[in-house]
């Protein structure tokens, strides 16, 4: 009989070829979404369970893999329902199902080799839905591939060493140098080293739905392995020098998204910048919060993906109707619709951090912790989501600008667009409802961080 | 007459020391750095995952070995297909009425193309720096030589990856330094299951760069590189 958590694995990879074979029909679409909120509701549900074994390895399904699982899953219903909206690719849905199928793999399976090999597996799944048959530039889905797949033999020497070190342990330096390449390996698949590459070449280069299902998916993916590695590896738990590098690359990230994002001249770019701010901000909170506030970073998962899904998403809309999404050509096309505005505005405040936003009250919990380790280092997290803000707040000037030869008369948008820009108002008003109660999302994850404390 | 079997085969090819072909790989990996012509590359590619084969099966099972130059063989073939279909290669003028100097000058460079001295100086620094990473730093269950061509070839591959964006171009660094770290990481790995996903792996990887090459040539084709 088949554990119940290997239906993660089989459903959405079991769909992926029908899927594929139907891409160019939006119904393909619907079903992915279908499959991938099923299979969200499904993770979301599971009951505990055993440790399973299979091909002589341990995989087990915890709940905080479970709960990530479930988020990416029911955020991929929509992104897939989007896609085809706003034609972000035929890749998306078909790749994003197999993509995440071995994400679950990854997520669960607790040998650090095979979780490091499945991780990479999906990652490859993902070069297609952000290249999306574009010619102009290869460089986001090249820069994804090289990065991730470097981080792959870091990986798998780290857990070589500690193969070396269940045979023989007496000898602890093979922890110390696992956790070197551990934390080398991490920092490639998370997009801090080297120079942030990956993530804002994904973001500013991929169609922005696709950019957001690889910029929430593989860092959560990420997040979840080194979740994974300081609670039960102990070894690596307690080694101080990783809570200091996981800070160090926390911060350069912060500075560098929220420098970054002040400055862009596209509206791809500043949401790549702002996403690796907001990395930046959990990279701080897993090294500073204290497990009695856990629950904080866990609801940040959430927030992360709402912030970057709504920004995107309004991306995808300007650049489905004016083609483009530099700011010196916006005000040569057509205005955005007030409910597009409103949705790149609250994804950018929720990704900043900023009151009203649903980022607000976390950023404000996880900088209590913070001021404990140093202020100046709060000082610098908030000028940095100012950046963020000023990146967004550019970017809704540019859209508002007067337009010079306006087209007479309305034009009819296809029903679609329609929809699309009611599902971005369903987002924009869920941000303002977590940013104004933010009680609902805060029990939620505090239940989890009572399940799966952060590590001490 | 053909050998009986796989160690018959590397019986009689008993006279390819170690030390051969350690010195394939450093020619292999430099004419990838050298040449300009992506037909050559991928030659030379396919001859580095034959010196890593002969290496390989020295040190761990030959079946393991072979199945390593056989994934080789068929991401080499993959990547020309690619770039075949996606019409690298296809437009190759032929000047009539030009000098025979003029013809050189042109040979010269599809074949090596530009910034040539660059690229002989990086060898050099690459060279130097593989062998004081080998003494300073062995690595672990490899002959010296071994680890010294390992340590060539990530050094080279990560040169070639770090000059170009181009999938095309940059794909033989990735694919060299995939090789090095084979030659590193193979004898170490007693699982046979992750030997077999990464094996996977790397020819998915293929996959992806292939797909890559088709895309990027797909908008303008760009002749012979």
């Amino acid at each position: 009989m088949i554990d119940p958590p290997w239906w993660l694995v089989i459903f959405p990879m079991a769909a992926a070829p029908v899927v594929y074979f139907l891409r160019r029909w939006r119904l393909s679409a619907y079903l992915a979404a279908l499959v991938s909120l099923l299979t969200g509701f499904l993770a979301w549900s599971f009951p505990p369970t055993n440790p399973m074994r299979v091909l002589g390895r341990t995989f087990l399904l915890d709940p905080l893999t479970q709960q990530v699982l479930a988020l990416l899953f029911i955020l991929a219903a929509f992104l897939f329902v989007a896609g085809a909206w706003w034609r972000q690719g035929e890749y998306l849905a078909p790749l994003g199902l197999a993509s995440l199928s071995l994400l679950s793999v990854s997520g669960m399976s607790r040998h650090l080799g095979f979780t490091a090999l499945t991780f990479v597996l999906a990652a490859i799944m993902a070069v297609p839905l952000i290249q999306a048959d574009q010619t102009e530039s290869t460089r986001g889905a090249w820069r994804f591939l090289t990065l991730i797949f470097f981080g792959l033999p870091f990986m798998l020497l780290a857990a070589w060493r500690v193969d070396m070190y269940r045979e023989d342990p007496a000898n602890a330096i093979y922890l110390a140098e696992a956790a070197v390449f551990l934390l080398v390996g991490i920092a490639m698949w998370l997009a801090v080293f080297p120079m942030h590459g990956w993530l804002t070449g994904v973001g500013s280069y991929a169609p922005p739905v696709a950019a957001v299902f690889v910029l929430v998916a593989f860092p959560l993916m990420a997040l979840v392995t080194l979740l994974q590695l300081m609670n039960e590896a102990s070894w690596f738990a307690v080694s101080e020098q990783a809570k200091t590098w996981l800070l160090l690359g926390g911060v350069g990230s912060v500075v560098v998204g929220g420098l970054l994002a002040s400055v862009q001249r596209n509206l791809r770019s500043v949401f790549a910048y702002a996403a690796l701010f907001d990395l930046g901000c959990l990279l701080i909170a897993l090294a500073v919060l204290s497990p009695s506030n856990g629950y904080v970073f866990y609801a940040a998962f959430v927030v992360r993906a709402l912030g970057l899904a709504l920004s995107g998403m309004a991306i995808a809309s300007i650049r489905y109707r004016a083609g483009d999404d530099a700011f010196a050509s916006l005000p040569g096309r057509r205005h955005p619709s007030v409910l597009v505005m409103m949705a790149w505005l609250s994804g950018g405040l929720t990704l900043a951090g900023m009151p009203l936003a649903a980022g607000f009250s976390l950023r404000w919990l996880f900088l209590g912790d913070l001021a404990v380790v140093g202020r100046e280092w709060v000082w610098v997290v908030v000028l940095a989501g100012l950046g963020v803000m000023i990146g967004y707040v550019r970017g809704l000037y540019w859209m508002a600008v007067p337009t010079q030869d306006r087209p007479a008369g309305g034009i009819t948008l296809p029903k679609a667009v329609w929809a699309g820009r009611l599902l971005l108002a369903a987002g924009a008003l869920l941000t303002l409802a977590i940013g104004l109660f933010p009680s609902g999302l805060l029990r939620m994850a505090a239940s989890l961080s009572l399940l799966y404390p952060l590590p001490k | 007459m053909f050998p009986l079997s796989l160690h018959d085969l590397l019986a009689q090819l008993q006279f390819i020391t170690n030390e051969l072909a350690v010195l394939a790989l450093f020619l292999t990996a430099a004419a990838i750095v050298l040449f300009r012509d992506w037909r050559v590359i991928l030659l030379m590619l396919l001859a580095q995952y034959l010196a890593a084969g002969f290496l390989l099966a020295r040190l761990v099972s030959p079946e393991i070995a072979l199945v390593k130059v056989f994934i080789g063989a068929l991401i080499c073939t993959m990547i020309y297909l690619a770039a075949r279909q996606a019409g690298y290669g296809s437009r190759q003028t032929r000047r009539s009425g030009t000098s025979l100097k003029a013809n050189m000058r042109g040979v010269y460079r599809s074949v090596f193309g530009g910034s040539l001295a660059f690229r002989v100086l990086s060898l050099t620094m690459a060279l130097l720096l593989a062998v004081v990473l080998s003494q300073s730093y062995p690595l672990p269950k490899l002959p010296t030589d071994v680890g010294l061509g390992t340590y060539w070839l990530i050094l080279v591959g990560f040169f070639v990856l770090v000059s170009t964006e181009q999938p095309l171009q940059a794909a033989p660094g990735l694919l060299t330094i995939v090789t090095g770290f084979e030659l590193l990481y193979t004898p170490l790995e007693r699982s046979l299951t992750i030997v077999w996903l990464w094996a996977a792996t790397t020819l998915l990887l293929a996959v992806g760069i292939s797909y890559l090459i088709m895309i990027r040539n797909g908008g303008r084709s760009e002749g012979n590189l």
